[in-house]
């Protein structure tokens, strides 16, 4: 492949985003005027509150953790064309079981750490297998099994937190556990900010999940998975093994966006934290985005988080409420989600139409096929 | 807890009242399926109809109004999520989420720009939709229990179940539509308009999401709180399904549904714990689909690989 194509092709890839970032904000402009603010205004405070200064952009940064982790996971499943929506649920399930192993296990602390991490992954794996096998054995849907399986998890982790494990010390107002002790937290990265050796530990993983999506057989299984399933079992590779692989690692992944809440921000399971401030939907949407890019999740990532705190940040000194980012952030997944539109017709000359509009099939492929 | 013969009649009320917003939103799921559109922007669309209502209950005070604004804005955002699924060949699931995640922010926003707060919002200047008179019952007290406190738009729920099943399976245009779930180029060829149709299917979808979000923030205390429909619009996804996308069917779905929502709220004035009772629907959604998955295996009528 010759640079100068490479160049173009990665041109082609970056105007849509942008072009769907502009219209998102052309959207946003119209809410901001309901609530009859200047649009540049809120727009520069907000670029302020979410890059302007060290503190800010560290916050941001803190913020995009969590949602980077999310999105590599989400990515994992919609890329092989498995699309569950159960990251929130998966990180309940990882935060939660963080939380309780590190507060109930003997031992030392790094004992302690080892449990709690490691108790968290097997139990976001297991709980993403149990839709796997739903899917496997009765042919559900993902998308609603996933679906219903975050509003159960989220509640039977908050039955268990409010009459077995709740923190008692406090007012008992918010339904969490007591907190972890000094020495199993995560170490800030700069002292008196708030961000932790968590977003270290997502950008590690950001370039791990290349290597293992770009450089190994495990990848290119799933992405076979991802072009064409009958395909995949006719060349020789297990399509339930894949789907089986790709749902516990993407399992996997989620709940580790719980373990660094716990360890890294709140230290405590709290109930709902994680649903208000929809991490796994953010994440869904940065890797929807990004393409299934794991270098875009972590751009992307770290845009909306920026959207987010820029939202906070305006919802504090002007009349806008923070839900602005929501409003953008949907606008702009919406947007490119037409991006099949654009790739349709420039797919139809090189082969017939694809079969269907599925993100996965379109994208993982471009590389490959030509 | 007594299990006598009045209790029985309570519980078959609140099913009714909890069956029948999800019901409207099953059905628009299930004609959307016939076309073969997968909608999980539904829940979304329900929640711009429950506040689409309140918003112009506040403002005019006027029943009809709202539920005719309900039906409005819930089916423009149907018609733009029907336009990216359709014409832009947006991935269905991708513009589902966005559509959701649009709503719940766009609701959330404009509640506070409206009512200036972020909770919920109660006033007694806000009409509630009227009532069935059950007078005509009071000699048998127990129909009274059992049929008490329905609104007419709980019976429009049904109604709208047995004219989609003589529309699908009685009327040409229904033939068409379910033509082009069974293969969309096939009913093409035939010279049906397949991507408008399924753009109407989707939009009609989102009308009666509007009602039933309606139904839900009209229909029993007259409210509005942030992201009200709390999975509602999802669980009608599954009862649409599970349904097998027949309108008589969705009714018996949907039901069960309203029946464990109903289960959850009753026992929550007992010793069960009320978090584990709230995941119930939820719970009880995943178990009945896969029974039924099962069966349909079990019959030849699904292939597993």
């Amino acid at each position: 492949m010759k640079s100068s194509h490479r160049i173009k092709q990665l041109a082609v890839s970056l105007a849509q985003p942008a072009m769907a970032l502009s219209f998102a904000l052309a959207v946003g402009v119209l809410a901001i005027l309901v609530t009859k603010e200047n649009p540049l205004t809120v727009y520069a405070a907000m670029f302020k509150g979410a890059f302007g200064g060290k503190y800010y952009f560290l916050t941001t940064l803190t913020r995009a953790t969590p949602i980077i982790i999310c999105g590599l996971g989400a990515a994992i499943a919609w890329s092989s064309n498995y699309m569950g929506i159960g990251g929130e649920g998966q990180m309940i399930v990882g935060g939660f079981f963080c939380a309780i192993i590190g507060l109930n296990v003997p031992g030392p602390a790094w004992f302690k750490v080892i449990c709690a991490v490691g108790g968290a992954m097997v139990a976001g794996g297991l709980y993403s297998l149990l839709s796997a096998w739903l899917l496997d054995r009765f042919r559900m849907s993902l998308a609603i099994s996933t679906l219903m399986f975050n509003y159960a998890a989220q509640f039977v982790t908050m039955h268990f937190t409010a009459n077995v494990f709740q923190d008692m010390t406090g007012d008992g107002k918010l339904t969490q556990t007591l907190k972890l002790p000094q020495n199993m937290r995560l170490n800030r990265l700069v002292e008196g900010y708030s961000l932790h050796w968590g977003f270290i530990v997502a950008v590690g993983l950001v370039f791990l999940i290349w290597f293992l999506m770009n450089r190994t057989s495990f990848g290119y299984e799933s992405r076979m998975s991802g072009f064409n399933v009958n395909f995949c079992d006719y060349g020789g590779i297990s399509s339930k093994k894949v789907m089986y692989g790709m749902l516990a690692l993407s399992g996997i992944i989620c709940a580790l966006a719980g373990v660094g809440e716990v360890l890294g921000v709140q230290y405590r399971y709290v109930h709902n934290t994680y649903v208000s401030s929809s991490y796994a939907w953010v994440g869904l949407n940065a890797a929807l985005i990004s393409g299934y890019n794991p270098i875009g999740i972590l751009i992307t990532s770290i845009i909306l988080a920026g959207i987010q705190t820029g939202g906070a940040a305006i919802a504090r000194s002007t009349s806008v409420p923070l839900e602005i980012s929501s409003i953008i952030q949907g606008c702009i997944t919406l947007f490119i989600s037409a991006k099949i539109m654009f790739n349709f017709r420039r797919r139809r000359k090189a082969h017939d139409a694809p079969d269907k509009g599925s993100v996965a099939g379109s994208i993982s492929v471009k590389g490959e096929t030509r | 807890m007594n299990f006598d013969v009045n209790y029985l009649a309570v519980v078959f009320n609140s099913t009714v009242r909890m069956t029948t917003p999800i019901l409207f939103v099953a059905l628009g799921s299930a004609l959307c399926n016939r076309v073969f559109i997968f909608n999980i922007g539904l829940e979304g669309m329900m929640l711009v109809g429950a506040f689409a209502s309140i918003v112009a209950n506040f403002y005019t005070g006027s029943l009809i109004l709202s539920v005719l604004f309900a039906m409005l804005s819930s089916m423009l955002v149907a018609w733009i999520a029907g336009i990216f699924m359709v014409k832009f060949k947006g991935a269905m699931l991708v513009v589902g989420v966005s559509i959701n995640v649009l709503i719940s922010g766009l609701t959330t926003f404009l509640m506070q720009i409206v009512f200036g707060s972020k909770g919920a919002y109660v006033s007694t200047k806000l009409v509630s939709l009227t009532k069935i008179d059950v007078g005509f019952l009071k000699h048998t007290p127990i129909l009274q229990t059992m049929f008490g406190s329905l609104t007419y738009l709980d019976l429009g729920a049904f109604l709208v179940a047995v004219v989609m099943n003589v529309f699908l399976f009685r009327t040409v245009t229904g033939f068409r539509l379910r033509s082009i779930g069974i293969n969309k180029p096939a009913a093409e060829s035939l010279g049906i308009k397949a991507d408008r149709l399924q753009i109407l299917t989707v939009v009609f979808s989102g009308l009666l999401s509007g009602l039933g979000g309606c139904l839900l923030t009209m229909g029993g205390v007259t409210m509005f709180a942030q992201n009200i429909t709390a999975g509602r619009g999802f669980i009608a996804m599954a009862a649409g399904t599970l349904g097998a996308a027949h309108p008589l069917g969705v009714i018996a779905s949907s039901a069960f549904f309203g029946f464990a929502q109903s289960m959850a709220n009753m026992l929550q004035n007992t010793s069960i714990s009320s978090q584990l009772t709230m995941a119930l629907p939820y719970v009880a959604t995943v178990v009945a689909l896969a029974m039924y998955n099962f069966i349909q295996i079990k019959r030849g009528l699904i292939v597993r690989n």
